[in-house]
């Protein structure tokens, strides 16, 4: 059987994937043999940061929960400033009161060995495969540094244990790869190719809806791939 | 067909055959006794029994090999049962006549398909019960002795080579044969050659009589015991699928599907009964005794990863909780039993998580999912922060948790404000924000604590080898158009065209015919039962073209079933399930 594809993001409070720390973090699952998002299939949860309860937490991170703050709440950009403030102030209460990294993660490789493709004999062979966008450069970073803090590396402490080790699939460089020769997109982030491919924009930036808008693209890409692999003769297309 | 009528004393079964019972009580139940030495060897529903190749658990018989051949010959006495236990060896098998195997002659001159000759008049004293077939090596003693005037002790070293497979001792033998032939004259050189040729390809070990015929009378016997008593004959059979090694529970999973085949059900385990392993529970008797009620448990000894010290360990712990709650266990909620027995010494996560993946605790009547969730985060509390739960928010007075207190969200938020109010429950700020990070995944849980019906028959088969109460088509969208299961297909043979079943693609063989064409051979499965199909070369080229024939899809597929004997699925469409 081919394995799940777990469609995942994080939100963060900083935008250095080596540094930050996750805020959010939420996934779905698209079943590899009918590439439909399996129902009930989401995973969404806040997070709070390990350092949240440092005295200069909430100054040194404004700009980022300012940033979060604007994509959560309707009309923020034509609020009086203060009231902007106080509703930064409930973004950071939110992460504050949220379960710990540990705890979430926990839950998330509980959620996660639901969909392997086995339930006996699990292994990293068996784990979903890892798919978002930016997730090589962005989300990885961060899956795999949170992973070793809180043990959930293999032995070898190569491979993140709870997914897929060797495949994935990022988004960006599927798009790269499709429209490098043409004008359209000019970038590959997620807000231009949403804008590109015709979505709406609504809830951009929470990381649940985000994954459902890379499901849906995830999806998309891989039934053409399918359909193209049907009529592409590639085996021996090399030989001389 | 499964009643059976109790009159004077005796269980009477359509068949003809009765039981003496015995009523034992209370409560009433009826043992049936059975004379397994004196068994009638003309019980129809034996006969059919085996007709039908459902041989699983007969003894030399529940060989994939067995069930087939026992389906093809359709044994009707004690005699062709015997020739079955032959027919089965590579002697006969391997030594082919004409294009066939001694064994497929065999049975088609059996079911009178093929014209019984003798090879020579006098042949047929000796090979008339075989139908002209040599498929004992006293036969062939016998033969070496009338044509070739072997003496007994020649006849034995033949024997032996037969039997030892000495192709050396055979050679040297040939000689004394054709010479011996020559004297007795029965025979020409050519017909004597031709008749040791027979003998010869035999000794890649064919059967002795006397043995086969003991076969027979074991494997006779343990098909009366299944046709009349499968109740018992399974959970026997399940209750030892565990010395089977290495695979106990590919076992279980096939003693499993032949249960469903004779409308037997089987139980996952029950934490409330508290069984070690499989066990027949009988059920309330009325006049009419029906033994196709009871129930087979699986019992705790027959999860993966449920150990016999895990089981003691159990059984140890039960006793003083229901002191303590002063409740038997069947009354028990999954709150008093993630508080208390849980987080019982001794008792690991694993075995807490592999009873609950059984099924073992659904009495409880909460998801699977959310115990396990709730277990697992449950669990992040101390020893001491647990305690100080039970001590303190548990009623002595009724014998439950404090009023409100009915689910773990209201038991955390009640010992958070307990200790924010001056309890001193958790030893530091720490603890505290673990413990509100768990009330808090508790009361938003990130993913669905629902069961997908997918996951349980995945779990399951995991835990129990098999999946027994969903299927992993259940969750599928459009497969509630399916107009027959796998098991339906098997059991009901009038099911002839137009057949629709909802399965999972196991397995894909290709074969390329005479002409060119590529057909395919493809299993499916519920999860439960695997079904073999063959998917011919019009419409496999379709079915490959959709691109929905690989291994794990989930699809509907329709067909015909063959007209040949076996009644397979002929394979013709298959469609995505979503």
């Amino acid at each position: 059987m081919k394995n799940f594809i777990c469609v995942y993001d994080f939100e963060t409070d900083g935008a250095n994937p080596e540094v930050c720390e996750p805020v959010q973090l939420a996934s779905c699952i698209i079943n590899p043999a009918t590439l439909q998002i399996v129902e009930n299939s989401e995973f969404s949860s806040f997070m709070r940061p390990d350092n949240i309860d440092d005295e200069d937490y909430y100054e040194d991170h404004k700009d980022t929960i300012m940033w979060h703050t604007k994509n959560y709440v309707d009309g923020f950009s034509e609020m009086k400033s203060s009231d902007q403030e106080k509703e930064a102030k409930k973004i950071f209460q939110k992460w504050k009161d949220a379960p710990t990294q540990n705890q979430v993660f926990e839950e998330f490789s509980r959620y996660l060995s639901k969909y392997h493709t086995t339930q006996k004999r699990q292994s990293m062979f068996t784990a979903p495969i890892r798919a978002g966008h930016n997730i090589r450069n962005f989300d990885d970073v961060i899956l795999f540094r949170k992973c070793e803090q809180f043990g959930l590396l293999n032995t070898k402490k190569t491979d993140v244990k709870i997914f897929h080790p060797r495949d994935s699939v990022c988004i960006k460089e599927l798009a790269f790869l499709w429209f490098e020769s043409l004008p359209e997109p000019k970038a590959y982030n997620m807000d231009e190719l949403r804008g590109f491919f015709g979505m709406s924009a609504h809830g951009a930036h929470d990381a649940l809806n985000d994954i459902r808008d890379e499901a849906l693209i995830i999806q998309k890409f891989m039934k053409l791939f399918r359909l193209m692999t049907q009529k592409v003769k590639f085996k021996d297309s090399m030989k001389n | 067909m499964n009643r059976i009528e109790i009159k004077n004393g005796y269980a009477h079964f359509e068949c003809g055959c009765k039981f003496l019972v015995k009523e034992m009580g209370p409560p009433v139940r009826l043992i049936v006794k059975a004379d397994t030495v004196n068994l009638p060897k003309d019980c129809k529903r034996t006969w059919d029994l085996l007709g039908e190749g459902n041989t699983k658990g007969i003894f030399q018989l529940e060989s994939n090999f067995g069930q087939q051949y026992a389906k093809k010959l359709k044994p009707q006495n004690m005699e062709q049962l015997a020739a079955l236990s032959a027919i089965l060896r590579p002697g006969c098998k391997n030594a082919i006549r004409d294009g066939m195997s001694v064994s497929d002659h065999y049975i088609a001159r059996k079911n009178g398909l093929e014209e019984v000759d003798f090879f020579h008049p006098d042949l047929e004293k000796i090979l008339g019960s075989t139908f002209g077939e040599m498929i004992y090596q006293e036969q062939a003693m016998q033969i070496a002795q009338h044509f070739a005037g072997f003496d007994l002790k020649q006849a034995d070293v033949l024997r032996k080579a037969i039997g030892k497979k000495k192709a050396d001792i055979m050679a040297s033998l040939k000689n004394d044969f054709i010479e011996g032939c020559r004297s007795v004259g029965l025979l020409s050189d050519e017909q004597s050659e031709e008749l040791f040729s027979w003998i010869e390809k035999s000794q890649k070990y064919s059967f002795n009589k006397s043995h086969a015929v003991s076969y027979a009378e074991s494997g006779y016997t343990t098909a009366y015991l299944k046709a009349h008593f499968p109740m018992s004959f399974f959970t026997s059979y399940l209750y030892y699928a565990k010395d089977k090694k290495p695979k106990p529970f590919d076992e279980v999973k096939l003693l499993v599907t032949n249960a469903k085949l004779m409308d037997i059900s089987i139980y996952p385990p029950d934490f409330r009964n508290q069984f070690s392993h499989f066990k027949r529970v009988t059920s309330s008797i009325d006049k009419v005794y029906n033994p196709w009620n009871d129930k087979i448990y699986f019992g705790f000894g027959d999860i993966r990863e449920v150990g016999e010290s895990a089981i003691l360990k159990i059984k140890k712990a039960l006793y003083p909780i229901e002191l303590a709650l002063e409740k038997p266990r069947s009354e028990w909620t999954w709150m008093d039993f993630l508080v208390f027995f849980s987080q019982e010494e001794g008792i690991s996560s694993t075995t807490i998580n592999a009873m609950i993946e059984a099924g073992a605790l659904d009495y409880f009547r909460v998801s699977r999912t959310r115990m396990m969730f709730e277990y697992k985060h449950y669990s992040i509390l101390t020893k001491k922060e647990q305690a100080w739960i039970r001590q303190n928010l548990y009623s002595n007075y009724n014998k439950s948790f404090n009023k409100g207190i009915d689910d773990l969200s209201k038991l955390l938020s009640e010992t958070i404000a307990a200790h924010e109010s001056g309890n001193k429950c958790f030893a530091n700020k720490n603890r505290v924000v673990k413990a509100k990070g768990v009330l808090k995944l508790v009361q938003n849980p990130p993913s669905s604590l629902e069961d997908t019906p997918d996951w349980i028959a995945r779990v399951e088969e995991s835990r129990l080898g098999t999946s027994l109460t969903s299927s992993i088509i259940a969750g599928c969208k459009g497969a509630d158009q399916a107009n027959c299961t796998i098991i339906e297909f098997m059991k009901h043979k009038e099911k002839s065209s137009g057949i629709f079943i909802a399965c999972q693609v196991e397995s894909i063989k290709t074969h390329t015919t005479v002409n060119g064409d590529e057909m395919a051979f493809i299993t499916i499965t519920d999860g439960e039962v695997s079904l073999d199909s063959v998917c011919f070369s019009d419409s496999w080229q379709d079915i490959k073209a959709s691109n929905l024939a690989f291994e794990g899809n989930m699809v509907m597929v329709s067909g015909d079933r063959s007209n040949r004997d076996d009644g397979g699925l002929i394979l013709k469409k298959m469609w995505q399930l979503s």
